[in-house]
């Protein structure tokens, strides 16, 4: 899990979206405890507050839950959950800016295309 | 009010100031007694001693002030605790002290020609039965030892409040008026009328008529010193303030 | 018994002579929270933590601690340590003599925390505190503290004299001991980079008088930090207020006061966070 202290997001959205990350990529199987409040809180120097804050906002999202007494848990379907959320945001997290870029660049739609052709076969042969 | 933690706390810093003290007592005790042992013409002779213990007593007014002041504001005592504190501290710390003295130097003084410091001042008292002196003594000494304690405090607490220019003046002017400004004023002015003033005020307060002995007056005397100077105390540290350096 | 809960510092002024250490300032500290209170040298965040703890007097207004008047109140005053730079002990104390004082005075001091805190800062208790190096008469002093399991805990300028290490192991042990024991903790300092991720609410103080209290969230949020080349820049600031700005070879960083519209950047544009030294240095400046 990494903190950019210096972005504008503030760092209680980049806890929620570590952790969201995590959850995603398997790091935190479903059912299984995350780190605790404290534990972030003292590893990165943040107030737990802002902590907390942002297991709020994944708990709100369904993705997390806590057992009394215990700790933070990853929610069963939270990875589900994630990846119907990340499906709708694909379009303007990473195609908008792409074309911006590309036309930023002047690539015509065909040379976009084969720019993506390429990249989907190079990931298939690793 | 958290007296009791206080005091207790005020108590067990003067454990080792006292062994240490005692310990230099003992030590002289020794020697002297020595001495005078191995001295057959009886001219040496030790006593008095209580008037170290005036002396101790005193600096350790002086000392307290200022240190207990800080400590207890820095673990959240007020003034008034930290004031009261002391006095109660000072009660038992010069209680404890009279009381081994009064006893230990009217029975050394019994076997030697030790001679405690209120024999010294009420000589035909040795004549009287010992528990007599023992009590008497351990009064007149606790009244004194505990006046010491306050009078220091008291002046530690005038002298931290004072500012410069006050402290200048206190400090060159007093001395100043007694040992050089009344003497002169008595030689030249009042030619002795002061110093003889003085002399019968001396002997009034001690109790000391001829051979009648009222040692009453001394205890009174002593205890109306320790009232006076523990009420200009309490108005002085109920608004001292810690002095940034 | 008051239900009121927190340090209430009501109208406080201190006057020393013609000198306002402290104007009319008025504060509420909660339970449980952490604060940054901000402020130059000699703008009075000393002065406001001697008032608070009974040191010195203020010239009028009060303070109240739990609804109780703070001023000469023993029983007021337990719910409080704090830690300055001065010392109130004797100089022939050691390091241990001041955490057997402490214990004597406040009964649930952590002794083995404080002996586990010397040994992560590599402090010998039985030295005498007169004999530490400047670093290490503030480490003693912030054990202290932090061992301490008062209500509210006033630091100042705790790491002074610490070295970057220490300076981060400080940090480290003041959350894990405000997640053990949720305690108020009010840090006086003038190092804003390295506390604002630590602190919940800022307070500055300027001259005496509070000029901000709020989270330090808001705080972040009342403006950000432009960069790109010094032209592209230059026309984007034109009628913003701007509080700093720094030029290395043709690139200009601008930090800017106010809301930032994020479907109006111009290309060529970079935003960032508010440099929070920046703004603290603009809000502080005469």
């Amino acid at each position: 899990m990494k903190l950019d202290f210096e972005s504008d997001k503030p760092i209680f959205l980049q806890i929620a979206e570590e952790i969201e990350e995590a959850i995603f990529v398997g790091a935190f199987p479903e059912e299984t405890q995350i780190p605790s409040t404290t534990e972030i809180s003292t590893t990165f120097k943040i107030n737990p507050a802002t902590v907390l804050k942002g297991m709020n906002r994944l708990i709100d999202a369904e993705i997390i839950y806590k057992r009394r007494g215990v700790g933070m848990f990853v929610c069963s379907g939270a990875v589900a959950k994630i990846t119907e959320k990340r499906k709708s945001d694909f379009y303007t997290k990473y195609i908008e800016s792409m074309i911006v870029e590309a036309n930023k660049l002047g690539l015509s739609k065909n040379e976009l295309f084969k720019f993506i052709e390429k990249g989907m076969e190079e990931a298939c042969h690793e | 009010m958290k007296l009791k933690k206080t005091v207790k706390f005020s108590l067990s810093t003067y454990k080792k100031p006292l062994f240490i003290y005692y310990s230099i007592i003992i030590g002289c005790l020794l020697v002297g007694l020595l001495a005078m042992n191995l001295n057959t013409d009886h001219t040496v002779k030790i006593g008095g001693l209580e008037l170290t213990t005036i002396i101790f007593v005193f600096v350790m007014g002086l000392t307290s002030f200022r240190s207990e002041l800080y400590l207890y504001l820095q673990n959240g005592i007020s003034r008034k605790t930290a004031c009261i504190s002391y006095f109660i501290t000072a009660v038992v710390v010069t209680l404890f002290m009279a009381f081994v003295e009064s006893m230990c130097y009217t029975i050394i003084g019994k076997n030697s020609t030790f001679q405690s410091a209120f024999l010294q001042v009420y000589t035909e008292m040795s004549n009287r039965n010992f528990l007599y002196i023992v009590a008497t003594s351990f009064l007149w000494n606790f009244f004194v030892y505990f006046a010491a304690s306050i009078v220091g405090y008291c002046i530690a607490a005038l002298y931290y409040r004072m500012n410069r220019v006050l402290k200048l003046s206190v400090s060159i002017g007093v001395p100043v008026t007694f040992l050089i400004i009344l003497p002169l004023i008595d030689e030249y002015l009042a030619k002795g009328a002061i110093g003889d003033f003085a002399k019968r005020a001396a002997l009034f307060i001690v109790g000391v008529n001829g051979t009648t002995y009222h040692p009453i007056h001394w205890m009174i005397f002593c205890l109306i010193v320790t009232l006076l100077s523990e009420g200009i105390s309490y108005r002085l540290v109920k608004e001292a303030v810690i002095k940034s350096k | 018994m008051s239900d009121r809960i927190g340090i209430e510092v009501k109208h406080v002024t201190k006057t020393y002579g013609a000198n306002k250490a402290l104007d009319d300032i008025s504060i509420n500290f909660q339970k449980e929270t952490i604060y940054g209170l901000l402020g130059r040298n000699g703008a009075g965040k000393t002065t406001l933590f001697n008032v608070i703890t009974n040191r010195i007097f203020p010239t009028s207004g009060e303070v109240l601690i739990d609804g109780q008047p703070a001023t000469e109140n023993d029983y007021a005053q337990e719910k409080i340590y704090m830690m300055s730079e001065q010392n109130c002990y004797p100089e022939t104390y050691s390091v241990n003599d001041v955490f057997k004082c402490t214990k004597a005075f406040y009964p649930d001091f952590d002794q083995e925390m404080a002996k586990d805190l010397c040994k992560k800062f590599n402090l010998n208790p039985k030295k005498g505190i007169s004999q530490l190096s400047t670093g290490y008469g503030s480490i003693y002093k912030l054990i202290t503290a932090l061992c301490v399991k008062a209500d509210y805990i006033l630091l100042d300028e705790p790491v002074l004299g610490l070295d970057a290490n220490h300076r981060d192991l400080f940090y480290q042990c003041l959350l894990e001991s405000y997640a053990k024991n949720p305690r108020t903790f009010i840090l006086s300092t003038h190092l804003i980079e390295e506390v604002a991720n630590l602190v919940e609410q800022v307070i500055i103080i300027k001259d005496g008088r509070v000029i901000r209290n709020e989270s330090c969230e808001e705080l972040l949020s009342s403006g950000y930090s432009v960069s790109g080349t010094i032209a592209v820049v230059d026309e984007f600031i034109r009628g913003k207020k701007v509080i700093g700005e720094t030029v290395l070879g043709g690139l200009k960083t601008v930090s800017i006061l106010g809301r930032c519209e994020k479907a109006n950047i111009p290309a060529g544009i970079e935003i960032t966070k508010l440099d929070l030294q920046k703004l603290f240095i603009d809000l502080t400046n005469c």
